[in-house]
């Protein structure tokens, strides 16, 4: 089966994300790989123990989250399945592309950083840079002005 | 009817991009709009021996050639029963972009990664970095070079 891999973050663009990556999967009959990447703390702390606890307590509540973004995506028919993993955000994107090879990548052009960046994601902008498919960058709203109504 | 916005400029990743959108289109049961913008050279006074009126001729060339590659493409897709439009713009490649999409009402825009500036760009175009940046649809970009091999080819 074809997949559409969708990395998410659960920021503000996620349910736009969503809703792309379901029209594509719909329109292609692919199944969609959600996938969580969980970054390590920038700061390293010396106390490891509080460290793992945190990482623990992040995966438990993304693994939560993505099953309820895989639920709904599955009650609109739509085959889904959920990947969580550490590290740098591009390099398990690309790693997850590598292995699963999409048909696409479906990418938030913002958020998929800590800080919010005026121009393209550093995440999505690696992303695009080396992916092996194409990738399906999406606005972070609907920011269309509205339609002028007709006399 | 759903719209899809196609900015092509002719080079090697015009291909994959073009084989990207009409699966697209399929997929989305979309109508194709290929849109091709003539960019006005980067000087604009008397350059290298160059008169005004040789940019201006420059100019008139590459509309011309830009009109009959639209007119070829739109016939080799026609051939595989698929319906596009065309347009062919003179301005700034990612503003004449951009206002098209809005004018359409465009669901998605297909562009490449590389190609669409007259330099090369290492990382990604620039073009397609403005489209990006200030699109309201989202944006399919596809990759000029396959870093791990041929992909299996798709029958457009």
């Amino acid at each position: 089966m074809k997949n559409i891999l969708v990395p998410v973050d659960f920021t503000a663009s996620t349910p736009a994300i969503l809703e792309a990556a379901e029209g594509a999967a719909r329109g292609a009959h692919a199944r969609i790989l959600l996938l969580h990447v969980i970054r390590p703390p920038i700061v390293a702390s010396a106390d490891a123990e509080a460290v793992r606890g945190t990482l623990i307590c992040n995966h438990d509540e993304a693994a939560r989250k993505l099953g309820e973004c895989g639920r709904r995506l599955a009650g609109d028919g739509i085959e889904t399945e959920t990947i969580t993993r550490f590290g740098p955000a591009a390099d398990c994107i690309l790693e997850e592309a590598r292995r699963t090879h999409p048909e696409c990548i479906v990418i938030g052009s913002h958020g998929h950083t800590a800080i919010y960046e005026l121009f393209i994601g550093s995440t999505t902008a690696a992303v695009l840079k080396r992916a092996p498919c194409p990738v399906l960058v999406v606005p972070p709203g609907r920011s269309r002005p509205p339609v002028p109504a007709k006399p | 009817m759903k719209t899809i916005l196609v900015p092509i400029d002719f080079s090697p990743v015009s291909k994959p991009v073009i084989n990207e959108a009409v699966a697209l289109a399929r997929a989305l049961r979309a109508h194709l709009i290929f849109i091709h913008v003539v960019q006005p050279p980067a000087f604009v006074t008397d350059y290298a021996g160059m008169t005004l009126e040789d940019t201006a001729q420059l100019m008139m060339d590459a509309r011309q050639w830009a009109g009959r590659e639209l007119i070829r493409l739109r016939a080799k897709l026609r051939a595989q029963h698929v319906k596009a439009g065309t347009i062919l713009e003179t301005g700034m490649a990612a503003p004449c972009i951009l206002a098209e999409a809005r004018k359409l009402d465009a669901s998605h825009i297909v562009i490449g990664s590389h190609g669409h500036t007259a330099f090369f760009d290492l990382l990604i175009g620039s073009t397609t970095r403005g489209v990006i940046k200030r699109a309201e649809c989202p944006v399919v970009v596809v990759p000029g070079l396959r870093p791990t091999g041929p992909k299996k080819s798709r029958r457009a």
